[in-house]
């Protein structure tokens, strides 16, 4: 049994990922398609829609961050080393985006307000995208030696495929986005967002097989695990299935259905990331080295007791009042002065 | 200037503006609590609007936390990677429960706490539930990374195990790593720290509206309020700080030498009052109190305090490379100790004059209130200066250096963009912050809700001509 802890918490930090994608997609989401909107009203609308969500969304990233430190440390260690450019500039993009939301209505006066709007959408815009740039480069490896040290500079995570992912990562949120703001709007405004919507989730789609054939072009090693057994065929072919279902359920207008499926196509992604790259969590770009995988950076068994003990009694507290939270502010935006 | 020595600066920089804001939102949940508590029972639409004016006092410093807080949890991994995978196993640990426990807490009720008070379906139990699990999550999120900074300072439950970059400090015992020997006591000390902060802003508002003539119900109930719960708190202070210093005795005397800089062992070891140390000639400066130091460690006065000369292994002095910097300790402890006084004696002189009821109109005291929220910040700042850099050359005490910490791979080239990054993001944060601060207490508890809602929709068509 205790062979399998460092896998089934690979398991825990993959369900963290999903989570996070699929909740603060929505939201980063939101914050990409700031400008599809000219009203101020309009723009209320859309912060509103995120307001009570987006910071409870954020925590999961500090969930994963937190149980990679704590169960795969040499990983986490040499991700942020090496990954540190990028992750400067994720950390501004978290810091302003957090700031534009709080401050931005603040104030009745257009600069004021435009300002935060260019800072929310450039904010969301580079956090998705250096989401892909992480993606992209974990997935066809890094240059680091032996001892997990990175030796490369910043222009090793810049390549045609890595800024491809990245905008890619930007295609993904924006369908999450924009089929969350169905549910949060009505009348004018909802049949806009729809438009959108349906214009998304095709986007999303056509990315997607592009992306695909390009990564099966290149770099075919991360087929390697799917085409090892045919039955996982069945997972990108899920894929499609979901996305073709999202665009027909976002032109019948059902927003509950269709996020649903949405979301299940950021699922599949997170599925297919993790057999592209299994078992390892960080591949070296050098030859003759071998990365870091979950079992050579898995920890000591009581740690992972340990942290399973937190992952059981806290994941379903948080279920609960996520559940909750989502009830109490479902339905659609009314403006008020309490508003965003 | 080497990347170890920049990653610190950036370090110390990150953390201590972080420090502006987690603290007051600690402060702040708990007077909340209290007017909202208030409002309940007297449902009195007057002490309602306390409650609302802290709550968006308090929405605009946990946005602010919120935001400066995320850069804490990569730098472990950015500039101390081999931190990182040296303690990964139990502070790794740690900071998931954090994250899973309080972050989580506090994100979830956040939402029903700032928006609940328009939403309908919350009613106001409902919300005085909300901001319940919010002070509880803004506490234990304090509580947790305490007990991650404590395991620091003295590690406790583990062993290192594996040689080389796989060297890592392996989990013994969970219970010794949450109960290790100065958790307690850090706790103790950083939480009252933080709920004097949020006294303090209570009294600098306060006093700015009386002095200003506004909001009279608001400054009866708060003014009144503020300075007997401040009172309290510094008293708890006293006795904390007190248990904290012998604490820090036991278990980290290099730390405790260099706070009063004791560099020779004898009896009657002093406390200075203020003054310098010449690191050079290991010489202090200053006006002291024989005796004071063995007394209150000791409670006998004869008792000589361990100096430097002293602390090395087997009573032999200290080597200059385990030694933290003596004057920059020095200086840190005894600003925080001399802001405590200060508070110490400005409250004291406030809860006189409300006992004697002219509190309301002294003009003076009054005055000296709003710029008072100083103190409390210098106080705990400097605090933590002393903490942390009382633990050099150490980043886990005795354990791990802090020069084998740093990322191998850094350039310093990497470390000064970030930290001109950081800089640059961080003049510019305090300065919105600063500006929208001013004008949520510019704009004051007040202005009835239906009120508010005509005058926000009024100037929006005006500036917006109605939109197309």
């Amino acid at each position: 049994m205790e062979e399998y802890f460092p896998l089934i918490w690979y398991c825990f930090i993959g369900f963290g990922v999903i989570m996070y994608l699929v909740l603060d997609g929505f939201d980063l989401g939101v914050g990409c398609l700031i400008f599809t909107q000219k009203r101020d009203e309009d723009r209320r609308i859309l912060y509103n829609a995120i307001g009570p969500f987006w910071d409870g969304n954020e925590v999961w990233l500090i969930v994963i961050a937190g149980s990679l430190l704590a169960g795969f440390p040499i990983f986490y260690a040499s991700l942020f080393a090496s990954f540190y450019i990028p992750t400067m500039v994720l950390l501004a993009s978290i810091i302003f985006r957090a700031i534009s939301i709080e401050f931005r209505s603040k104030i009745v006066h257009k600069k004021w307000r435009t300002f935060w709007d260019i800072n929310f959408f450039l904010s969301s815009l580079v956090l998705s995208f250096i989401g892909g740039l992480f993606f992209a480069n974990l997935l066809i490896g890094i240059p680091i030696d032996n001892n997990f040290e990175f030796v490369g500079g910043f222009s090793d995570f810049i390549s045609i495929f890595s800024v491809g992912v990245g905008l890619f990562a930007i295609t993904v949120f924006l369908m999450q986005g924009s089929i969350f703001l169905l549910f949060k709007t009505e009348g004018e405004l909802h049949q806009r967002v729809q438009k959108i919507a349906k214009f998304c989730s095709l986007l999303f789609l056509l990315s997607y097989i592009a992306i695909s054939l390009y990564i099966y072009i290149t770099f075919p090693i991360i087929f390697d695990n799917i085409f090892s057994n045919p039955f996982l065929i069945i997972i990108p072919a899920l894929q499609v299935i979901c996305s073709i279902l999202t665009i027909i359920l976002v032109h019948k207008n059902k927003s509950g259905l269709s996020f649903i499926f949405s979301s299940l196509c950021v699922a599949g992604l997170v599925f297919l990331y993790s057999l592209g790259t299994f078992p390892y969590l960080l591949r070296s770009s050098l030859t003759d080295v071998d990365g870091i995988t979950y079992l050579n950076a898995a920890v000591e068994t009581q740690t992972y007791w340990v942290i399973f003990i937190v992952a059981v009694c806290g994941i379903p507290c948080i279920a609960g009042y996520s559940i909750w939270l989502y009830r109490l502010f479902r339905g659609k935006v009314k403006l008020h002065s309490g508003s965003y | 200037m080497d990347p170890l020595f920049l990653s610190r600066v950036q370090f110390a920089l990150n953390i201590s503006f972080h420090y502006i804001f987690p603290p007051m939102s600690i402060g702040l949940a708990v007077i909340i609590l209290i007017f909202e508590g208030i409002y309940l029972k007297t449902r009195n639409p007057e002490d309602k609007q306390i409650a609302v004016f802290w709550t968006k006092i308090f929405a605009l410093f946990f946005a602010m936390g919120v935001a400066t807080g995320f850069v804490q949890l990569f730098a472990f991994g950015n500039n101390w990677s081999r931190f990182s995978s040296f303690v990964g196993d139990l502070f790794g640990t740690i900071l998931a429960a954090e994250g899973i426990f309080a972050f989580f807490l506090e994100a979830g009720f956040i939402g029903i706490m700032l928006f609940g008070w328009y939403n309908p379906r919350v009613g106001p139990k409902t919300h005085y539930l909300s901001t319940w699990m919010v002070a509880i999550g803004s506490h234990f999120s304090a509580i947790w990374i305490l007990v991650a900074n404590s395991w620091m300072q003295t590690p406790a439950g583990y062993k290192v195990a594996g040689t080389g970059i796989h060297q890592r400090a392996v989990l013994t015992s969970l219970w010794d790593v949450y109960t290790n020997p100065s958790v307690f006591d850090r706790i103790t000390h950083t939480i009252l720290g933080a709920w004097i902060l949020g006294v303090f802003l209570l009294l600098s508002v306060t006093a700015y509206y009386r002095l200003r003539k506004r909001h009279d119900y608001f400054c009866q109930r708060c003014l009144k309020f503020g300075t007997i719960w401040a009172f309290v708190l510094l008293v708890a202070q006293f006795i904390s700080a007190d248990s904290t210093a012998r604490n820090v005795y036991y278990t980290q005397p290099v730390k405790f030498a260099a706070m009063e800089a004791v560099y020779k062992t004898k009896p009657y070891t002093p406390i200075s009052v203020i003054g310098w140390v010449d690191e050079e000639n290991e010489t202090v400066h200053s006006i002291k109190v024989p005796g004071a130091l063995s007394m209150l460690t000791f409670f006998n006065p004869k008792t000589p305090v361990p100096g430097f000369d002293t602390l090395g292994p087997n009573g032999t002095p200290l080597p200059k490379e385990d030694r933290p910097p003596v004057s920059i300790v020095f200086q840190t402890y005894h600003i925080m100790v001399a802001s405590w006084g200060a508070m110490m004696g400005l409250v004291s002189w406030a809860i006189f004059l409300l006992w004697r009821k002219k509190l309301f109109n002294s003009k003076l005291t009054l005055l000296a209130f709003v710029p008072a929220i100083l103190l409390p910040y210098v106080s705990n700042i400097a605090g933590w200066w002393t903490a942390e850099i009382g633990r050099q050359p150490w980043i886990v005490y005795n354990v791990l250096r802090t020069s084998s910490g740093v990322t191998p791979s850094l350039t310093t080239g990497n470390v000064i963009g970030s930290l001109i990054m950081f800089v640059a993001c961080y003049i510019l944060l305090f300065s919105f912050f600063i500006f929208m601060l001013n004008r949520k207490i510019q704009h004051g508890p007040g202005l009835a809700e239906d009120e508010e809602d005509t005058l926000y929709s009024d100037s929006s068509k005006n500036i917006y001509n109605g939109g197309k």
